[in-house]
């Protein structure tokens, strides 16, 4: 049976919605809920319930990225609740310009900026999940991409 | 929005349909969505989402639950 999930924030918290009918009914879990504002989510599927998950978190100097990995059971839905998640620091940053000077140029005070792009997820034919997340650093000319493989517990 | 468009194994297509465009250029609130279509894209049948998506024009700095 093919299932249609959708994954949103509700602010402070991420939730996974999962619809066995088209998308006539749907049933509802909070996968992710914390202090900070949750944003961006990224949602890939494979195969029957597997998914990959990803999202932002946090503001400013505070903005980590958050990748995730679920097998979903219809069973287990009420007792999903947060799923396990990697964070990690990515490389883009608030663009330095004329009219926005970060004196403070360490990784740590630097206001990280997503610039609205999303952290891509795939799943490799190997089994792996993978995220790529831009790298955009203005005050060093460093840009690119970061690409991380995570294996599959 | 995450998946703009996903196709299951037995070919039903989903798309998802956002007041804000991917490129965060286009803002056209009241919309919410998702399409479906079990034929190939010959017809569609508009469904509601459960939960509720905070949806504004872009603001780098405050960015969009979605």
């Amino acid at each position: 049976m093919n299932a249609l999930y959708s994954l949103w924030s509700e602010g402070t918290s991420l939730r996974l919605a999962r619809s066995s009918d088209r998308g006539a009914s749907w049933t509802t879990v909070p996968v992710a809920r914390g202090g900070d504002t949750l944003y961006f989510p990224y949602l890939i599927a494979r195969g029957n319930g597997e998914l990959g998950m990803s999202w932002f978190s946090g503001l400013r100097t505070r903005v980590r990225a958050n990748v995730a990995h679920v097998r979903f059971d219809e069973r287990l839905a009420d007792t999903l609740g947060a799923v396990p998640a990697h964070s990690y620091d990515f490389a883009s940053f608030r663009r330095v310009d004329a009219g926005n000077i970060q004196r403070d140029t360490t990784n740590v005070t630097r206001e990280r900026d997503t610039a609205g792009e999303y952290a891509a997820l795939l799943f490799l034919r190997d089994g792996r999940l993978a995220t790529v997340t831009t790298i955009q650093d203005s005050a060093r000319q460093r840009y690119g991409f970061t690409f991380r493989p995570y294996r599959i517990e | 929005m995450s998946s703009h468009l996903a196709i299951s194994p037995t070919g039903t297509i989903a798309v998802r349909i956002t007041p804000l465009s991917a490129s965060a250029k286009q803002f056209d609130a009241g919309i919410d969505s998702v399409a479906i279509s079990a034929d190939g894209g010959a017809s569609w049948t508009m469904r509601g989402l459960p939960g509720t998506r905070l949806w504004s024009a872009y603001d780098k700095r405050s960015p969009l639950l979605r």
